[in-house]
C-alpha cells in the first residue's frame, strides 16, 4: 500500500490583481513540477479571490482550489478563509501563505518550509531585512522598523520583520489560527496568538522582490497607522485568541 | 424668554415634527421618547433660571451645563455601544461570506 504523502496546501489571497495572480500562480506551479523536495509532498494551492471586480478566469490545474468572497473583507479574512478550507477540508498537514502580487519569490518556499517539515517548530516568519539587502524605499523601511519595535512590545516575540505575508506553519498551529482581524493588521494579530499559544517558531531569510507594480498595489505607508487602529480596537472591543 | 431661547424651541420643534412624519410607523416608541427628550429640552429652554437652580442644588454652575454634561455622556456611550454592535455584525458578515466561499469552492 502506498504511502500517504503529507500534504501542504499553499495560501494566496488577492484582491482586484488577477493579472499578477495568474502569473505568480503559473511561476508556482511550474517551479513546484521542477523541485525534488515538493515531490514528496501533495500540494494543493488554495486561492482566495477577496471580492475582486474581475473574476479570476485563469484555468485551474487539478491541485488548485479557487475560493471567492462575495463582498471584499480583507487580507486577513481571506487569509483565514484559506486556512480553514485547508484544515477541514483539504485536512492539510502543512501550510504556506504568500502574496499575489510576485513580491515572494518561489525559491524562498523550501528554506522558509524546512523548519516546520522538519518538526523543529510551529510556524516560521520570513524575515526580509536578514541577508539580502533590502531595496524597499526609505519611507517604507522606517515604517517598517517602527512596526517590529511596536510588535516587539506588544508579543515579546523576538521578530525582525513585522508584516510579511511569507509564513509556513503545521497544523497544529493552523487549527489555534482564528484570525479576527480582517485587514492589515491580522499580521500583528498572527504574532498575537503565537504568543499567547506559546507556538514555537523562527525566522528565515526570504527577498521581497519590489517593483513600481508591487509598489502600487502594496500597503500604503499611512496604512501603518490604521492598523494601529484596528489593533487599539480590537484590544477594545473584540475577543482574542 | 429670549430670542435664543425661542430658537432652540422652534428647531426642536421641527425636529419632533420631522420625526413624526418621516421615522418609519414601527419606530413609534422610539418617536415617542424622541419627543419626550426634546420636550423636555424645549421647556428648559423657556424656563432656564429653574434649570439652573437644579442645577446649583446639584454643584454644577448652569442649567445649560447640567443638559450639555447629561447629554455627552449619554452620546459618548452610545458611540462606544454602536461601535461594539458594528464589530459583532462585521464578525457575522465575515463568517457568512467565509461559510459561503468554502461551500462554493472550484477545482
Amino acid at each position: 500500500m502506498a504511502e500517504l504523502k503529507p500534504h501542504l496546501a499553499i495560501i494566496i489571497p488577492f484582491f482586484n490583481e488577477t493579472s499578477l495572480m495568474a502569473a505568480h500562480l503559473n511561476r508556482l506551479q511550474q517551479f513546484l513540477k521542477d523541485q525534488a523536495w515538493a515531490q514528496n509532498l501533495q500540494v494543493s494551492i488554495v486561492l482566495v479571490d477577496d471580492g475582486s471586480k474581475a473574476p479570476f478566469q485563469t484555468p485551474l490545474e487539478s491541485n488548485t482550489h479557487l475560493l471567492r468572497h462575495l463582498i471584499n473583507l480583507g487580507q486577513g479574512a481571506a487569509l483565514q478563509t484559506g486556512i480553514e478550507f485547508a484544515v477541514k477540508k483539504l485536512k492539510s498537514d502543512f501550510f504556506v501563505t504568500m502574496d499575489a502580487d510576485g513580491q515572494h519569490r518561489c525559491e524562498d518556499l523550501q528554506p522558509l518550509l524546512a523548519p516546520v517539515l522538519n518538526g523543529q517548530v510551529d510556524i516560521v516568519f520570513g524575515n526580509r531585512f536578514a541577508e539580502y539587502p533590502s531595496h524597499a524605499p526609505a519611507l517604507r523601511k522606517l515604517i517598517l522598523k517602527g512596526g517590529i519595535l511596536f510588535e516587539r512590545v506588544i508579543t515579546r516575540l523576538d521578530l525582525s520583520d513585522s508584516h510579511n505575508g511569507y509564513r509556513a506553519f503545521n497544523r497544529k498551529a493552523a487549527e489555534i489560527m482564528n484570525i479576527q482581524l480582517n485587514r492589515m493588521a491580522h499580521a500583528t494579530e498572527i504574532k498575537q496568538i503565537v504568543a499567547r499559544n506559546h507556538l514555537s517558531y523562527t525566522e528565515v531569510a526570504v527577498q521581497i522582490l519590489y517593483t513600481d507594480e508591487t509598489l502600487k498595489k502594496g500597503q500604503r505607508n499611512l496604512g501603518a497607522f490604521i492598523i494601529l487602529k484596528d489593533l487599539f480596537s480590537a484590544y477594545l472591543f473584540k475577543k482574542t485568541n | 424668554m429670549s430670542i435664543a431661547s425661542l430658537f432652540v424651541a422652534l428647531f426642536l420643534l421641527l425636529l419632533i415634527t420631522w420625526d413624526w412624519v418621516f421615522l418609519p410607523k414601527t419606530a413609534h416608541r422610539a418617536r415617542l421618547l424622541m419627543t419626550v427628550t426634546f420636550g423636555l429640552i424645549g421647556i428648559t429652554a423657556f424656563f432656564p433660571e429653574r434649570l439652573t437652580q437644579i442645577a446649583n442644588q446639584i454643584g454644577i454652575g448652569r442649567g445649560a451645563d447640567l443638559v450639555f454634561y447629561t447629554g455627552f455622556i449619554l452620546l459618548i456611550r452610545e458611540l462606544f455601544l454602536a461601535r461594539a454592535r458594528q464589530n459583532t455584525l462585521e464578525t457575522q458578515i465575515t463568517q457568512l461570506v467565509r461559510a459561503i466561499a468554502i461551500k462554493n469552492s472550484e477545482k
